[in-house]
């Protein structure tokens, strides 16, 4: 599973989006984040009650914030992480990829652990 | 249509399913339960006047300083420090006793002795004041998140530790429990020097009762695995099943989802190989490890209503 984040902020910039025209070879890393900004190091699970995780990252990333002016306020991969938390088990691995907040064309990827 | 064991490209040992596992009968925390450790993490974070919201999955208190949230179908309690979690732009974090070692072919880092022991001690001290420590507490790890640099080719430059996660996992009768729904997680930031406490989750519904549950022995309890359709109709289609990752336990679902029972179930990850291209496909499922019939024969599984 692999989600697109559209209005990504770095760094204060949202327009063009950071990752606009740039096409790394994402499969060459170990996880099939492929050509999104948040997956899984290497697989996540389904049938024991992660159909719950896309409502929650949205609440996460922004719906809350939004609704309750301004509270529950947390970046995208932060909210992946909650997400990813509440619905998988310790040995899943979220993973989030940015572009280098200090300019030039390279990323990070951070994971965790569920 | 299914697989039979042979069919599968075992990467890993197939376990050895015993022929009876534990099936618990667990309960829900009422907020009115849990609300001594709504309090406690409240005070810890230091939220001050917090408004109280109603959510979908429960009851949240909320200020611009974090939340502490509780889930009405588990009894679970999550708390975040906002302004610990807002002290950094990303994910590189400086720690004073970090070591990278190699496992394998993985490189992870891992933290020192005398950073793992405070976190552990501050771990244990809130637990026990929140009232978050029941029993089939199994052995608890601190793990570090990590981040890599890479090029737009995807090759690394550079790599690090992220923050800390105090782990806690759980068992009954020896038997772990598996999924999402039982555990107890505290992640560390070093900010300005100190070790300070961003966020923490617990779930893990009490076990009121257990009941042993006949499984059938291992083939029995892979029945899920084997008539799964997608992977009968890969292997059909040519393709090749590989199980790369398995354990048996009990499957807790997640802090969102109401659970009464607490049945045996295996957490099983591989790979679908071939059909069509080299690509490898991941999946990875939870698959029940006994029947309802037999659930139904220890007097569970709605033993009580009409067949």
């Amino acid at each position: 599973m692999a989600l697109r984040v559209g209005s990504y902020e770095v760094d204060g910039r949202t327009d063009p989006h950071p990752l606009a025209g740039v096409r790394p070879d994402f499969t060459v890393w170990d996880g099939p984040v492929r050509d999104g900004l948040l997956g899984f190091r290497d697989v996540c699970f389904s049938g024991g009650g992660q159909d719950r995780r896309a409502a929650l990252f949205a609440g996460y990333a922004g719906g809350l914030r939004d609704t309750f002016a301004g509270l529950f306020d947390m970046s995208a991969e932060q909210a992946w992480a909650e997400a990813n938390e509440l619905v998988e088990s310790p040995d899943v691995y979220w993973v989030s990829l940015r572009v280098d907040p200090s300019g030039g064309r390279t990323f990070y990827r951070a994971s965790g652990s569920c | 249509m299914s697989l039979s064991l042979s069919d599968i490209d075992w990467r890993v040992a197939v376990p050895d399913v015993p022929a009876e596992l534990p099936v618990a009968t667990v309960a829900t925390p009422s907020y009115e339960e849990r609300l001594h450790a709504v309090r406690t993490l409240h005070e810890r974070f230091t939220l001050g006047a917090t408004v109280e919201i109603d959510l979908p999955e429960g009851v949240a208190h909320a200020s611009d300083r974090g939340e502490v949230q509780f889930f009405a179908a588990s009894g679970a309690v999550r708390a975040r420090d906002a302004r610990v979690c807002r002290a950094f732009p990303d994910q590189r974090r400086l720690w004073d006793d970090v070591e990278e070692v190699i496992d394998g072919t993985e490189r992870r880092f891992v933290l020192g002795e005398h950073t793992s022991a405070m976190l552990f001690q501050d771990a244990g001290e809130l637990l026990r004041a929140a009232r978050l420590l029941p029993d089939g507490l199994g052995d608890v790890d601190v793990v570090l998140d990590e981040w890599i640099k890479l090029d737009e080719s995807g090759a690394e430059l550079d790599r690090g530790p992220g923050r800390a996660v105090v782990r806690a996992p759980y068992s009954v009768d020896g038997v772990p429990f598996i999924g999402a729904g039982a555990k107890t997680r505290l992640a560390y930031e070093p900010v300005g020097g100190r070790l300070a406490l961003a966020r923490i989750f617990h779930v893990h519904r009490p076990v009121v009762e257990v009941a042993l549950v006949r499984t059938g022995g291992t083939e029995r309890a892979l029945t899920g695995l084997l008539r799964d359709p997608v992977l009968a109709g890969h292997q059909q289609a040519g393709g090749r099943v590989a199980v790369t990752r398995i354990q048996v336990g009990l499957l807790a679902l997640p802090a969102v989802v109401a659970q009464r029972l607490v049945a045996p179930a295996v957490a099983v990850a591989g790979v679908l190989q071939g059909a069509g291209d080299d690509a490898e496909v991941p999946f990875a499922r939870y698959y029940q490890a006994v029947s309802a019939a037999a659930l139904r024969r220890v007097g569970l599984a709605a033993a009580h209503l009409p067949h």
